[in-house]
């Protein structure tokens, strides 16, 4: 008996731990990643295919599952959105729900200012703001090649504007602006 | 004939402000959202502008501090007459000009004609209309070969500060017109350019003609100008090596013959002369960041009167512009040339020219130029001893604010001074212009 609990509390650890860890091997955010509206979701609740799907964040922030309804999800990290769904699942629908949560694809970055194409862009994991301005079409020739401003949403407010070099990484849902420089 | 080019490239007469020499764009500057687009008429374009302005200028005679404060003087046949001082005067100008281009696949034909329109508030006699036409072609034989064909005129007003419209009286007095001098200045060539491969050879004849209206002195005398009329015919020939792809060698000679109108001027001095220039120099293109033409050679004019000094002088000259940044453009400009005057004891003048211009887009729609220029002009004397050589120099500053794509403001300002062997001749003038300008 008590073995048989021994190996069922390991494979429950495995299992709640499983989405992160899962995550981390294909290349998701880590845990501090911040969601947004734009992002489509892919999740899982363990032997529930009806709850199981894709979900993608509308523009005021939220996505709707089947009997829990609307979720706010912008601003919360994964691991606090699965602690939510676990949350609203529990224990009206199920008794112990295991939830995992994969990002299938990132809201876009968005470029403005001197670049040759400004717009939005589909975030890749791993690029620098000189990798957005490349992919952008490059500088202009007025623009200043130094840092860019960019500007991020904390949650719902308005984001303010912070001076970054070029070797910084991108993050989902930057507003980049390459600005002009008068010499 | 050179000098006078010089001069119709600046704009106005009195409120000559901004460049001395024609400055490129900026070549990052052109296609952006304030580029006029012209007007496309037919197989045509057309670049209308027309520009409104107040212009201010404090010694619009080009006189020194020492002339005379005296209101009336008594001239040498007893005449009275009443003394120009250094005098300011704000005025009224309108600026106006059309460019024509063609559009074709062979062949060109384009056009330029600019009207200069001044009216002064108290100096009436130095309101001004100047005007210009021109029409250049090119007519394509084949690849590499094609005529060349050029017809203009001007009519303008001299400039108060040219020494051959004003002449000294003792140390205190100059004489000059009650109004400036104008002249029609007219022009017409072939010419015909052969590229095969990497050598190209180029020939042209030209032929210029120079006319001038009398005017009245302050004395109320008649001058007659009909002895500075004259004629200009040349022929050029060129041949030019592309060393690499942009840069190439050339050599280039002109033989011409300044012909007066009148065998002998109002002094008596026969003008007429013959004259060469050979030059060697090359053109290059380094990577779009150093664009220009050097060359040296020799010069060499000739008169047909045993009295009259001959000009003989070694030739420089460079014209480039620098690209230091994105952003800005310098221009460099060296000359020079021999040219015309009426002076009794000099048969003309080697005028050498060096002049720099900085230009700089500040913003997009914001244009600022700063530029510097000086001559010395060493006349070649007749008489043993005597010296005549004058220093001229020049700054501006302008500022372009382009408010749209079919307005634009701007802000002129230019000092220019003249120091000279001949104290009397000397000024300093300060000129300002503000105007209000669209374009198409």
């Amino acid at each position: 008996m008590s073995r048989f609990f021994s190996l069922s509390l390991f494979l429950s650890l495995l299992l709640l731990f499983a989405g992160p860890l899962y995550a981390a091997a294909n290349n998701q955010p880590d845990a501090n990643y911040q969601l947004g509206a734009g992002d489509k979701l892919s999740i899982t609740v363990f032997n529930q295919e009806d709850l199981s799907g894709e979900y993608t964040i509308n523009g005021s922030g939220r996505f709707t599952m089947p009997f829990i309804d609307k979720i706010q999800a912008a601003g919360l990290t994964i691991p606090d959105l699965i602690e939510l769904i676990i949350g609203k699942l529990k224990p009206d629908y199920l008794l112990n729900p295991r939830v995992s949560i994969e990002v299938l694809n990132f809201r876009p970055y968005y470029i403005i200012g001197e670049v040759s194409s400004p717009g939005a862009y589909p975030f890749v994991e791993g690029i620098t703001y000189l990798n957005a301005v490349a992919i952008a079409g490059g500088f202009s020739y007025r623009a200043r090649q130094k840092y860019v401003m960019v500007k991020r949403k904390d949650d719902d407010a308005e984001g303010k504007e912070v001076k970054l070099k070029l070797n910084s990484f991108v993050l989902p849902g930057d507003i980049i602006r390459v600005t002009e420089r008068l010499f | 004939m050179t000098k006078l080019r010089t001069i119709i490239t600046a704009a106005g007469v009195s409120f000559t402000v901004g460049t001395l020499f024609v400055v490129p764009q900026l070549a990052y500057s052109q296609g952006n959202d304030y580029t006029p687009l012209g007007i496309h008429k037919g197989s045509f374009y057309f670049f209308p502008v027309v520009e409104l302005g107040i212009g201010y200028d404090d010694n619009v005679f080009r006189l020194p501090d020492s002339v005379d404060g005296r209101d009336v003087i008594i001239g040498s046949d007893g005449s009275t007459a009443s003394v120009k001082t250094r005098q300011s005067d704000t005025a009224v100008i309108m600026r106006g000009s059309v460019a024509m281009n063609s559009d074709w696949n062979r062949h060109a034909l384009n056009g330029l004609a600019t009207m200069d329109l001044g009216k002064y508030s108290d100096l009436s006699s130095e309101d001004f209309g100047n005007y210009s036409l021109g029409l250049d072609g090119r007519l394509d034989v084949k690849r590499g070969n094609a005529f060349t064909s050029k017809i203009g005129t001007t009519t303008r007003n001299e400039s108060r500060s040219s020494v051959d419209s004003r002449e000294p009286e003792g140390n205190t007095l100059i004489v000059f017109g009650e109004e400036p001098t104008r002249y029609t200045f007219n022009y017409v060539g072939v010419g015909y350019k052969y590229n095969p491969a990497r050598l190209g050879v180029s020939a042209n004849l030209d032929y210029e003609a120079i006319n001038y209206d009398d005017v009245t002195n302050i004395f109320g005398q008649n001058v007659d100008n009909s002895d500075r009329n004259r004629t200009r015919p040349n022929a050029t020939a060129r041949i030019g090596y592309e060393l690499m792809p942009q840069r190439s060698l050339y050599i280039e000679g002109q033989v011409y013959n300044i012909d007066y109108d009148s065998q002998f001027d109002n002094n008596g001095i026969e003008r007429s002369s013959t004259g060469y220039k050979t030059t060697a120099g090359m053109n290059f293109d380094l990577s779009n960041l150093l664009v220009g033409d050097v060359f040296v050679g020799y010069l060499e004019q000739n008169y047909d009167s045993d009295t009259q000094a001959d000009i003989s002088s070694s030739l420089f000259g460079m014209g480039l512009t620098w690209f230091p940044t994105r952003l800005t453009s310098i221009d460099f400009r060296l000359d020079r040339n021999v040219e015309e005057s009426t002076e009794a004891t000099a048969s003309g003048y080697l005028s050498s020219t060096a002049g720099v211009v900085i230009k700089h887009e500040l913003k997009r729609n914001i244009i600022l130029t700063a530029d510097a220029d000086y001559t010395k002009n060493e006349f070649q004397q007749n008489v043993e001893g005597r010296k005549e050589n004058e220093n001229i120099t020049g700054f501006g500053l302008e500022g372009r604010y382009l408010i749209s794509r079919r307005w634009f403001t701007s802000l002129q300002y230019r000092r220019e001074s003249r120091e000279s062997d001949i104290a009397i001749q000397e000024y300093t003038d300060n000129r300002g212009l503000l105007t209000l300008g669209v374009n198409w």
